[in-house]
């Protein structure tokens, strides 16, 4: 997987094994990961979509509001984005977010490296 | 209008031509690769991703793209290759892109995804030099079918150590090189047999040998390029001159070798690769 760091003013490259085994809706609102470490991460797709890391919900974000998720939100779509990411379409429009495999490790408390 | 990655749905290869250094004779290759993989029977497209100075549409003589009703781009068909290039957006034909990097990188995506490419066989990328946000965009962004890489370089040390830079590029993202061309290698004089290395010699080949990377071959310096590219007439060389003879050994050795390591040399997959997930919901919410 490759993922984006800045080291100075130099934009950076990092490469790690990280990939998806298996991916699956494990029932109305659960998204499941097999990881090729052969951890597995479980997610709430509302909690996805309230941690959209496109630049409209972060800007939210950094302005101190929540991004509006309905608790009612689900995926409709969730494609792999290059070797390193997924993105998610979600019934409330929204498809913006890139979400790096580190991301979602990281958010199910899963070593990133 | 279909979703943007659909348009590619029906592409089998993905194979982006890179170099590092501007001025290898990338474009050249590309639009002389595409001729030859067509003349193989293959259904070949050509994408030129170098928003900031496209070479295709002057090489190969395309000229616009057509827009239908519902906003479905279709590339132009010129002998039988579909084209599409920033350089045929309306304002990007006859003045120059003077954009930054991320508005550049955005319009070459939504170009690439945006034009209905159908069936293919081959989709020729001519991306633009060096490791800046397009080549990035293109190969983050593009999962299915997993692009594949082909570095052109010329023997002179500097084009080369740039192109070791785009393999290492290509590494980093995790994308198969597939293929190694060295351009303009040498000059064949008319009333000579030996060919006269200008640039150096085998330089391109070291570099594909030090990586295992498939070395596709060398191709000569080919004058009569400059008169027919000029014209739009990469695909209409003359038959009876003896540069299309030497243009057609070189480019067609060049394309059968591509295509047999594109073919054959899948990937190592370390997971599941690209993947679309669709999410059956009981009561799905806006």
């Amino acid at each position: 997987m490759a993922h984006f760091g800045y080291s100075g003013t130099h934009l950076t490259l990092q490469s790690d094994d990280m990939s998806i085994k298996e991916i699956f809706q494990a029932d109305d609102i659960t998204l499941k990961i097999i990881w090729s470490d052969h951890k597995v991460s479980s997610h709430n797709v509302v909690s996805l979509r309230e941690c959209c890391p496109c630049a409209i919900c972060q800007s939210l974000r950094d302005q101190g509001k929540k991004v509006p998720a309905h608790p009612s939100v689900r995926p409709v779509e969730i494609r792999s984005v290059g070797q390193y990411a997924l993105t998610i379409h979600f019934s409330d429009g929204h498809d913006k977010g890139i979400y790096p495999f580190s991301m979602l490790r990281q958010l199910a408390g899963l070593p990133t490296s | 209008m279909q979703h943007a990655a659909d348009n590619l749905a029906d592409v089998s290869h993905i194979l982006l031509v890179a170099s590092g250094k501007g001025g290898t004779g990338k474009s050249t290759t590309v639009a002389r690769l595409a001729y030859h993989f067509n003349a193989m029977g293959q259904q070949v497209g050509i994408f030129d991703a170098d928003v900031l100075g496209p070479s295709i549409p002057h090489l190969t003589g395309a000229k616009e793209l057509t827009v239908e009703d519902e906003g479905t781009i279709l590339p132009a068909v010129v002998t039988d290759i579909k084209v599409a290039s920033c350089g045929m957006i309306a304002g990007l034909d006859t003045q120059p892109a003077i954009l930054r990097g991320p508005m550049a990188s955005r319009i070459v995506m939504e170009l690439l995804e945006g034009v209905c490419w159908g069936n293919l066989d081959v989709l020729l990328v001519d991306l633009p030099p060096g490791s800046g946000d397009i080549p990035l965009s293109i190969a983050q962004r593009l999962s299915s079918p997993t692009p594949k890489a082909c570095i052109v370089t010329t023997p002179q040390s500097l084009a080369v150590d740039e192109a070791d830079k785009a393999i290492a590029m290509c590494h980093t993202l995790e994308i198969p090189v597939v293929g190694l061309v060295e351009n303009m290698s040498y000059f064949q004089p008319p009333d000579s047999h030996e060919p006269c290395y200008i640039f150096g010699c085998d330089r391109g080949k070291a570099l594909a040998d030090r990586y295992g990377i498939p070395f596709c071959g060398q191709v000569p310096i080919i004058p009569i390029y400059d008169e027919y590219t000029a014209q739009g007439k990469i695909w209409n060389l003359p038959a009876n001159h003896p540069d299309t003879r030497i243009s057609h050994e070189a480019h067609e050795r060049v394309a059968r070798k591509l295509l047999r390591s594109m073919e054959n040399g899948e990937c190592e997959e370390h997971g599941l690769g690209s993947f679309r997930l669709q999410w059956h919901s009981s009561n799905p919410s806006k």
